[in-house]
């Protein structure tokens, strides 16, 4: 170390600090710069799309906005000061830029995923007590790449947000292209703001990460080894880590040695909240790497490699812990499998092990696959969760045992190169009530995508080049499908015809025609009538009157196994004795009366039906003999263990598959939602008379109260719904309760409007209760919440419930 | 400076329990402080809501009474910086928790609001729609501190029982917007500064060496670090696992901009800093792509130092080019001195996390500064 000695006189001409690193008063350091008005940055690009850095250019104290592209050039220096700048285009720094960005925002506008990027090819990026990534439109934030493929980000207390960092990937440069190995991050203070992904270690850069909370991904990089390699990662998400990664003979301060490690990664008291796991250039033959997890709590796991085949290889003694085994283990719904003790998954020639210690779970939340390459043939089945696909060529095929058990969110499922994609018995995007994404399967050039027997959330199937197909039968949520051929190819979403009755077309009665289309009809004839059930959005029922024995209607629906199904409804008996509902697969069948009160439209409910193996679920419904009903508005609710939108599960038979999320572990009964609270099965405490070998549902609170839950969104206005059942608590200190209660929306806790509730002192004892509940005008959803109030630590049980709707 | 020891509490009378007034920090009763906050009262238009939310973290040991104390009321003050501005009137939702952090001020090092907390938080107030809570107008401040004119009584008294307290506001105006500034105070550490003045040349590997200043580094006082990275990597015991550092108080010179093709270096490669004093360094922590080095620079604690500036050029062996002086130079940084400091701590007395246009979900994150920074807040 060198001390500065030098003369006075040298400094004779020093100028004062700038007081530029604070805001309009002094120490104003949340000055919000949307008190001043907008200033537009316009292009000065040579083809009017793009505004060039040149020279040293430098903003303070405003709002600024580029409707273009940003490229700061060789040489130049752009410097953010006390701003906000919304980039609505791409952003570039070549080598030999910087762009400083100092208690500022810098955003990069998109209105859709991936709209736009920003990369750096060499620069000096300073970002320091900012925010720095995406924005979009209401508050949403998509997600937007950035890649750090050169030079050096130097970033000191900067909130990512939106932002996916990838410092390249895998040894031999960005596409190949060795000038882009990947970029220099040196850290201290990088926070993980909204929807802020992660920083992708998985080029040769090097990062340094310290005293943040900012994700990782960590890239372990299969490629190269001539002998098998063991290490050990600790993904320890629950505090901060020190610790450097790397090969010790090539790093400096190495502390977790992973030979053929390419880079040095470096947490110094750094937090990663969300930790990802990519294994990069997988194999299907050669030397064994043996990854043990440790400490891993839901993880976002990835395998990526060329040409694999065959299926997951899970090993170690899983059958003694799941009756079920699954595709790739994923703690995420549909899966529910954590890795067990001296349990493992491989893939090729890259295993994930549970570990170290001999009685340590891992868990993985997620799973992206990534596969390249003609051979690639692989095949997944059973319950897990993929997030993310990409293919350039080969084939994958995804299969679910039941459930719609093969959940594949599909952040991104990109394909291209003559891949084919199969999906079936697979719940296909984000199911999550809070989730605003957008699915998306994306065929390109010659790929193709099959998806059959699946539900769909917010999903786009869009095709790009003449050759692309897309093709998807039995689909539950249709209406969460957007075609998009703008690209070229085509999409079909398979459904039936007026004369076949294999979907869900016309349970509103609306169907212009004679008899009941999309309907089979034996022995029933059909008329439209304008006269419509109290509630209906449509203008029409169907009157149907019978001709001759045996008389119905149905439906013909191809459900996977462990589906629930619900029948809602409106009936009229206009003469003769009432009809009744049919719900059967094979043997198996229920039957429930519909109303029989009269011509006016009465709401009818069939009970939860729980589909096995018997072929298709046929729904009917059945009328008696010279008999006339109406019937108009019905709704059938198909759902699965790992929703809540349903009034499945309602005695607690049915198993706790979910584990709850890291790091609180709110599990829930099936069918079911939980919060501030875990819940278990409990066959040691059930309610008075209940059956032999029967469970009840024990929760157990983290806080003040904690409550299991299902939100009902297909009510209609004037629904009656009489909820009874069976709750008792014990509690160790002070007062306690246990209460239920219905209730629209996320405020079904008010003593207000229709909501009801009630709350009862708990003594261990088991106490009965009924509610009542009329769904408002314009509900929002009805919440049926079984709560526990006191202190963390209390229990509460649950057990037999009832639904009576009419 | 603000006492980072337990404060004095006896000037306060404790009846029944009931906190008397106390003012955090110790020592602004009627003393305005050195910082101004926005959030959470100010809400401006443009946002993706029109909520701002405030959730600042005080260290136990500044808190101006004693564990076991029952929070009843919470009071704000405008600040006194904005002479000449008076503040409007709003109402709207007001919603108020206060709980144990997680972290003190020091350690807090996350900016995710759920996460603050050490396990849930009391909802201490919580305005209705019929009755709104309501923001009084603000005349421009008199000389010395304003009275504490936003108060919050709680509706659910909160028991302070140790350990780093965080209190969480939520404020939505009915009208969509509002200004209202807060009295706050502040520890600032500012540093210097530093700019790129020219460009480096490629060695071998296709990299041209950079570097940068370690912004914390760049105080009179300190010792100030300058990372080199993009030195061709070589084997120990190579002349590449040697670099120079040039370090000057001027790029101006007789001799400057000096080719290196002038002295056998190969093209491109220019010398832009004259030297006032050269360090001969080893590389190390070297990655896949190149060697490192760390250059350090103690800088006196003068004052006359502070807005001075230090250029800095790297000279660096690549013995793998075919010249006669095989060395490249990296990028020019020219670093500003930031002003004496005491010395670094990790002891902060408040961290404040704020958000516009906020949701008040938990998952919702906020922006923070490195330093203490808090609202002036009278407790009773």
């Amino acid at each position: 170390m060198k001390t500065l000695s030098l003369s006075l006189s040298l400094l004779a001409t020093a100028a004062s600090l700038s007081s530029s690193l604070i805001g309009q008063a002094p120490n104003e350091f949340d000055f919000d710069t949307h008190e001043y008005g907008v200033t537009q940055i316009s292009p000065n690009g040579p083809n009017g799309t793009t505004h060039e850095i040149i020279g040293f250019v430098s903003y303070a104290d405003a709002r600024l906005e580029l409707p273009a592209d940003l490229i700061v050039r060789t040489g130049g220096e752009l410097v953010l000061s006390n701003c906000e700048l919304i980039v609505d285009g791409a952003v570039l720094l070549e080598d030999g830029s910087r762009l400083t960005v100092l208690d500022s925002s810098f955003l990069i506008h998109n209105d859709f995923q991936h709209q736009h990027e920003m990369t750096n090819h060499g620069g000096l990026l300073h970002t320091e007590r900012s925010l720095f990534g995406s924005q979009g439109n209401n508050g949403l934030i998509p997600q937007c790449r950035f890649r750090h493929l050169r030079g050096t980000w130097v970033a000191r207390h900067t909130v990512l947000q939106g932002l996916i960092t990838q410092l390249s990937e895998g040894r031999h440069g960005w596409g190949g292209d060795p000038s882009l190995p990947g970029g220099t991050l040196w850290a201290d203070g990088l926070y993980s703001g909204n929807r802020a992904d992660a920083i992708h270690v998985g080029g040769l850069g090097d990062a340094l990460l310290a005293n943040g909370t900012m994700n990782v991904a960590f890239y372990y990089d299969a490629e190269g080894a001539t002998q098998p390699i063991a290490a050990t990662i600790d993904l320890d998400s629950t505090q901060p880590l020190s610790v450097v990664y790397g090969d010790p003979a090539v790093h400096d301060g190495v502390t977790a040695s992973i030979p053929n490690f390419p880079r040095r990664l470096e947490l110094r008291n750094h937090r990663s909240v969300t930790w990802q796991f990519f294994a990069l250039n997988v194999a299907q033959t050669g030397p064994l790497h043996s990854l043990t997890l440790q400490n891993a709590d839901d993880v976002i796991a990835s395998f990526k490699g060329e040409d694999l085949a065959g299926a997951p290889i899970l090993a170690g003694p899983w059958g003694t812990h799941y009756s079920q085994l699954p595709g790739l283990p994923s703690t995420g719904k549909p899966g529910f499998h954590s890795i067990p003790p001296d349990c493992s998954v491989q893939l090729g020639n890259v295993e994930f092990r549970s570990g170290p210690g001999v009685a340590d779970w891992n868990r993985v939340l997620s799973w992206g696959v990534y596969l390249e390459g003609t051979g690639s043939n692989l095949s997944i089945t059973g319950p897990t969760r993929i997030a993310e696909i990409y293919m350039d060529g080969g084939a994958l095929s995804l299969q679910g045992t039941g459930s719609y058990d093969m959940g594949v969110i599909a952040n991104t499922a990109s394909l291209k190169g003559g891949a084919n994609l199969t999906v079936s018995n697979g719940a296909i995007g984000d199911f999550a009530a809070d989730s605003t994404l957008v699915a998306l399967i994306h065929a390109s050039e010659d790929s193709s995508c099959s998806i059959s027997q699946v539900r769909a959330a917010p999903l786009r199937l869009k095709t790009n080049g003449g050759l692309s197909a897309i093709t998807a039968d039995d689909v539950i949520g249709v209406e969460n499908v957007i075609i998009d051929t703008s690209g070229g190819g085509s999409v079909q979403l398979l459904s039936a015809t007026a004369a076949q009755n294999t979907d869900l077309q016309n349970l509103d009665m609306e169907a212009a025609g004679n008899g009941i289309p999309y309907w089979t009809s034996t022995g029933l004839s059909g008329v439209h009538s304008s006269s419509t059930a109290p509630g209906s959005l449509g203008s029409w029922s169907r009157e149907l009157s019978t001709q001759s024995l045996p008389a119905s209607v149905e439906k013909s629906l191809n459900l996977p196994p462990d589906t629930s199904v619900e029948l809602y409804g409106s009936s009229s008996l206009l003469q003769g004795a009432a009809p009744q509902a049919r719900l059967a697969q094979g043997p198996t069948q229920t039957f429930t009366p519909l109303p029989s009160t009269g011509p006016s439209f009465e709401r009818f409910f069939v009970a939860p039906f729980l589909t096995g193996s018997n072929g298709p679920l046929l729904i009917g419904l059945d009328a008696a003999s010279t008999s006339t009903f109406g019937v108009d508005d019905l709704h059938v609710q198909v759902a699965s263990w790992w929703d809540n939108h349903n009034l499945a599960n309602l005695s607690f038979e049915a198993g706790f598959r979910f584990t709850g999320r890291s790091p609180a572990f709110w599990s829930a009964p099936d069918y079911w939602s939980s919060t501030q609270a875990q819940s278990f099965a409990d066959s040691a405490n059930v309610r008075p008379g209940a059956a032999a070998g029967s469970t009840s549902a024990r929760i157990v609170i983290d806080g003040a109260t904690g409550a299991i839950y299902k939100d009902i969104d297909y009510l209609r206005a004037g629904d009656e719904l009489v909820l009874e059942g069976w709750m008792r608590g014990i509690i160790a200190t002070g007062p306690g309760w246990v209460r239920a209660g219905i209730g629209d929306g996320l405020s079904f806790w008010q003593p207000s409007g229709n909501n009801v509730s009630t709350q009862l002192p708990v003594d261990g004892s088991w106490q009965w209760f009924s509610l009542t509940y009329v769904v408002p005008p314009n509900p929002t959803f009805t919440r049926l919440n079984l709560s526990a109030i006191g202190s963390a630590g209390m229990q509460a049980w649950f057990d037999d419930l009832t639904v009576v709707l009419q | 400076m603000m006492s980072s020891s337990f404060p004095f509490v006896g000037a306060c009378l404790w009846l029944s329990g009931a906190l008397c007034a106390q003012v955090w920090p110790a020592g602004y009763d009627t003393s305005p402080g050195n910082a101004v906050m926005n959030a959470p009262f100010s809400v401006r238009a443009g946002h993706a809501t029109t909520s701002t939310r405030m959730a600042v973290v005080l260290d136990a040991s500044t808190l101006p009474f004693a564990p076991g104390t029952s929070i009843s009321q919470l009071s704000f003050r405008r600040d006194v910086s904005y002479q000449s501005n008076t503040y409007g009137s709003s109402s709207g939702r007001l919603l108020v928790r206060i709980g144990a952090a997680a972290n003190p001020p020091g350690e807090t090092q996350d900016v995710r609001f759920s996460r603050l907390y050490d396990g849930a938080p009391t909802l201490v107030y919580n305005s209705s729609p019929q009755n709104p809570f309501v923001v009084p107008s603000s005349a421009a401040p008199p000389t010395g501190s304003a009275p504490f004119d936003i108060v919050v009584p709680l509706t659910a008294p909160y028991t302070w029982t140790g350990g780093p307290l965080i209190i969480d506001i939520v404020w939505t105006p009915d009208a969509g917007s509002s200004l209202w500034r807060l009295d706050a105070v502040a520890e600032p550490r500012p540093h210097g500064s530093s700019r790129t003045l020219g460009l480096g040349c490629a060695g071998s590997n296709g990299i041209a060496p950079t570097h940068f200043a370690v912004p914390e580094s760049t105080n009179a006082g300190g010792v100030l670090e300058l990372q080199l990275e993009g030195v061709r990597y070589a084997p120990p015991g190579s002349p590449e696992n040697v670099v120079v550092h040039v370090i000057g108080f001027t790029n101006v010179g007789p001799a400057l901009p000096l080719p290196l093709t002038v002295i056998g270096g190969p093209a491109g490669c220019v010398l832009q800093v004259q030297p006032a004093f050269t360090l001969t360094l080893f590389t190390s922590n070297r990655s896949l792509l190149f060697g490192r080095a760390l250059s350090q620079l103690t800088l006196p604690a003068l004052q006359a130092l502070v807005g001075a500036d230090i250029y800095s050029q790297f000279a660096c062996f690549d013995t793998a080019l075919a010249v006669a002086l095989p060395m490249t130079l990296s990028d020019v940084q020219v670093v500003t001195i930031g002003p004496i400091l005491p010395p670094a701590t990790n002891f902060r007395s408040a961290r404040t996390i704020w958000k516009y246009g906020a949701t008040g979900q938990g998952n919702e994150s906020g922006r923070m500064v490195p330093d203490s920074y808090g609202p002036v807040i009278r407790f009773n």
